[in-house]
């Protein structure tokens, strides 16, 4: 079965970055990768995760007070 | 060669330096922020990491709030001319580098109303004489944390404070000072701090920083392109890309970077106390020889690196290019890019020999230099003191 993804989506790169920092901390794996253009057409950067994992980044990065945009 | 011109730029770098500067040369100097192939993210990562180890080394609580610029004159300039408008008040000393001087003067013909307190002949700024100059309409303190030209260090804690207590924000100019004296942005409760890269900090020319507090919001002197929110025509209302148009030097951001690093392994205050024990030995050197007069305390809790001095009767400038082609030593002479400064030490138009020592500076070369202008000052010959002169390398080309 092919791996479902969540794609999680924040205001600039930098904090893009901090949640990758906060998430391979945690030993959470993920991927910094193109905002798709369905979500933003933005020409920044997003997170994809597994989308198994998206509860547990998503309490990860409240933890480490990041905010995203929203979850796609 | 000796080199004792730290305060205009430092040298030798750390070794960490050049080798991750080569390493994000070759390797991760796409373009960061813009595409999002492994190595823009790379880039990206990067310039990230810089961020994180800037702010570890200066307690800032929101590295995102650090705008890299290509030196401590941009980062004056953004505060500035981001800040100040027709009407407004500044108050600024006259022991300022032209890197505020010339910014503020552009501003006063704009209507700006700027201020300048005097400092002691010593070059110490005065909190009181801070208060006492803030009016109703004072929207910022513009100072620099030790004087280039003597080293004179202010005392920031108390100038913030007496700035804060009339809730007047204050912009610190710490070129002089960055990587070697503590500055703990948190607890001093900085609002704006304006940092060279390529001087205390050990990164290459071409970068520096302006850190920006929360309760300070900037207009962009800079606009163009972010690679974030690409839709809009004006700048993100985001930090740090609100400051940051157009590419970054990433592989310059990426040794300042690694500077920050190895000031944060070494610690602030070892560097700093090898500083004073070089500075102590060259002022104590060149009071022993006849005819020349050091300008600036002898306390070195209130000196920075940096050493201002003449010899009775001889022109600065024929001091340093003596020292620099017979002795192999470099150092700076003239009024360096401070005038005002100058007039208020009393050195004013000739200048000063102005020798700076960093980390990377051993007793011997202090002494070597001691030497040196004591040969020159007495009119004696080279040969007594250096016998042999290694070339500048030439550059490689092809």
């Amino acid at each position: 079965m092919e791996e479902q993804y969540k794609i999680f989506v924040f205001k600039s790169t930098y904090l893009t970055f901090k949640a990758e920092r906060a998430l391979k901390g945690a030993h959470v794996a993920c991927k910094v990768v193109t905002k798709p253009r369905d979500i933003s057409s933005d020409c920044g950067l997003a997170i994809r995760v597994s989308a198994s994992d998206e509860p547990t980044a998503s309490r990860i990065m409240c933890d480490s007070g990041i905010t995203s945009l929203g979850v796609w | 060669m000796i080199y004792l011109d730290n305060a205009a730029t430092s040298h030798p770098k750390p070794e960490s330096v050049y080798k991750r500067m080569d390493f994000v040369l070759r390797n991760a100097s796409a373009n960061p922020g813009r595409s999002g192939h492994r190595m823009a993210i790379e880039a990206n990562r990067v310039i990230f990491e810089a961020r994180e180890s800037v702010a570890r080394l200066f307690n800032i609580r929101h590295p995102e709030r650090i705008i890299f610029t290509c030196n401590a004159t941009a980062a004056l300039n953004l505060a500035l001319k981001g800040l100040l408008q027709p009407g407004d008040h500044c108050v600024t000393s006259d022991m300022e580098h032209n890197s505020m001087v010339r910014p503020l003067k552009f501003l006063s013909q704009q209507g700006v109303n700027v201020h300048r307190v005097q400092a002691s002949r010593e070059g110490s700024l005065d909190p009181d004489e801070i208060s006492s100059a803030i009016t109703c309409e004072t929207r910022l303190i513009a100072v620099t944390h030790a004087s280039n030209v003597i080293g004179a260090i202010s005392p920031l804690a108390d100038i913030i404070k007496a700035a804060h207590d009339k809730e007047v924000p204050v912009l610190i100019d710490a070129a002089q000072t960055a990587g070697s004296v503590t500055i703990d942005v948190d607890a001093l409760d900085v609002d704006m701090l304006a940092c060279p890269g390529h001087k205390g900090l050990f990164g290459p020319q071409g970068t520096g920083f302006l850190y920006v507090s929360p309760k300070i919001n900037l207009n962009p002197t800079v606009f163009g392109g972010t690679g974030s929110r690409s839709d809009l025509d004006r700048m993100p209302d985001f930090l740090p890309d609100r400051y940051e148009a157009g590419t970054l030097n990433t592989p310059g951001i990426a040794g300042l970077g690694a500077g920050a690093e190895f000031i944060a392994s070494e610690g602030v205050e070892a560097i700093r106390a090898h500083e004073k024990r070089m500075l102590s030995r060259l002022i104590e050197g060149l009071s022993n020889i006849p005819g020349v007069k050091i300008y600036g305390t002898k306390d070195m809790e209130r000196r920075a690196a940096v050493v201002s001095f003449t010899i009775e009767g001889m022109d600065p400038a024929v001091i340093g290019d003596r020292l620099d082609t017979d002795f192999g030593i470099g150092v700076r002479v003239g009024i360096h890019c401070a005038p005002d400064a100058h007039k208020v030490i009393g050195s004013y138009p000739k200048g000063t020999v102005r020798m700076s020592p960093g980390y990377f500076t051993t007793p011997e070369d202090i002494d070597l230099a001691i030497g040196a202008i004591d040969a020159i000052a007495s009119g004696r010959e080279k040969h007594h003191y250096i016998p042999v002169l290694s070339p500048q390398p030439a550059l490689p080309r092809g």
